[in-house]
């Protein structure tokens, strides 16, 4: 366990103790493999461990390789479909990419048939449709952009990872047929090679476990760094952002998701998830070992075990859904 | 966690629970907890030796009064610790299952008509 007063929040036992029990339940669990379709991700070291818990008010607790650095992948879609709300609006971004899960693999390349647009923005067509749209806003500072505001929300300045970058831009012949596609039937706007770059840079940045869970509180503290006090998304944008994330975050293990944890996550096949528990919570795991629909087995089990150990899940006997209909009746 | 059972005048079942009623808790308890709540009327859950109560344990309390008040039982909680307290003050259980800090009246809310 980490010194837990590394936010601003005094030491609180329950938090502390019901977290370092759900790390050791999970430590021994090796089940899953190590990504390998990006060579480079095949490198890391699969035992890695580690759990990050940050509150809207400034606390962070966290257990084992929480500040490792390992890449964002797909965790990136979630931010990223923020800040294309933010810069586009929504009637631009659902005019090219929907809302609805796919029930289909993250790399499936798969359109909605009545719309011939991807299905939503967290699998890999959706999300590089969101990266031709922050191309097309941003053009040249597009990459600068996201790193800028990804930085905020973690708190912290991040960095690419040139290594797995090279490696998914040099292996990446799927999300490329993916981008032609999208140019195909309409959904992106030429040049597609640009929006590509930018995905797979994107997928690059180097987070931890830590930074995960700065992220996540700072969309459930509706868009603003709980930690430094900066707004870094929009209002509207974050609740867009958490409802997809609720129905389509965990790819196609999505619906299994919802049932068991209850919260707005979002997997990552470097290994990372990032779970929101609104206006109170974000949780940051990184395990690298992933199952068959990538997403990390011990990231999952973290996520089962917190949700039932502090009544995370919406629909939890001990949550009231709206607070405002709370104080009216 | 441990549980044990003191039987009180009036056919009321003291349960009293010791450690976190989390989700190894539960799984420790949740067999002889439902067994009793099949069998009895009038369950006082003593928490006072239960320094931490996950959702997952509420939800254990909640399942098992429910199954109690459909049989036409009662379920009770004795002397929570204040964390505990709390949690069950905001979360609105205590409306539910009813807390008490005093045996005696708890007893007696546990034998009064519904």
């Amino acid at each position: 366990m980490n010194d837990p007063s590394a936010g601003r929040i005094a030491p609180h036992p329950a938090i502390e103790v019901g977290l370092a029990q759900v790390f050791d339940q999970c430590l021994p669990d090796s089940g899953g493999q190590v990504a390998s379709y990006i060579p480079e991700l095949a490198t890391v070291d699969p035992d890695k461990f580690g759990v990050a818990l940050a509150t809207v008010d400034g606390g962070l607790w966290s257990c084992g390789d929480s500040d490792l650095e390992f890449t964002i992948q797909s965790v990136s879609k979630a931010l990223s479909y923020c800040l294309a709300l933010e810069l586009l609006g929504r009637e631009e971004v659902f005019r090219h990419v929907g809302v609805e899960p796919s029930g289909d693999a993250f790399n499936a390349i798969v359109f909605d048939p009545g719309t011939q647009r991807p299905f939503n923005p967290m699998v890999n067509a959706g999300a590089i449709t969101v990266s031709a749209l922050i191309y097309r806003a941003m053009k040249g500072e597009a990459l600068e952009f996201l790193l800028d505001r990804f930085s905020r929300a973690a708190g912290r300045t991040l960095r690419i990872s040139e290594s797995v970058y090279r490696s998914e831009a040099e292996t990446g012949h799927r999300n490329r047929a993916i981008g032609h596609l999208l140019l195909n039937v309409g959904a992106a706007e030429p040049p597609i090679e640009p929006a590509l770059d930018l995905y797979f840079r994107q997928c690059s940045i180097l987070v931890t476990a830590s930074d995960l869970a700065r992220m996540g509180a700072t969309l459930a503290n509706i868009g603003e760094n709980p930690f430094t006090g900066e707004s870094v998304f929009a209002v509207g944008a974050v609740r867009d952002a958490l409802s997809v994330m609720f129905t389509c975050g965990m790819y196609d293990s999505s619906g299994s998701w919802a049932l068991d944890v209850g919260i707005p996550a979002k997997s990552g096949v470097g290994g990372g998830v990032l779970g929101v528990v609104n206006r109170q919570l974000g949780i940051g795991t990184y395990s690298p070992r992933l199952d068959e629909k990538g997403n990390s087995v011990r990231g999952l089990k973290v996520f089962r075990k917190l949700a039932d150990e502090f009544g995370l899940h919406a629909f939890e006997c001990t949550n009231y859904g709206s607070e405002l209909m709370r104080s009216l009746v | 966690m441990d549980l044990e059972v003191q039987q009180l005048e009036g056919g009321i079942e003291r349960v009293k629970l010791a450690g976190r009623l989390d989700s190894a808790g539960v799984q420790e308890i949740d067999h002889r907890l439902s067994a009793l709540t099949a069998a009895r009327s009038f369950i006082l859950v003593d928490l006072s030796q239960v320094p931490f109560l996950a959702s997952v344990g509420i939800r254990t309390l909640l399942t098992n009064a429910r199954v109690l008040r459909q049989r036409g039982g009662k379920m009770a909680l004795l002397n929570p610790q204040s964390l505990v307290e709390e949690v069950l003050k905001v979360t609105g259980i205590e409306s539910i299952i009813p807390v008490f800090h005093d045996l005696e009246a708890a007893s007696a809310a546990l034998k009064a008509p519904a």
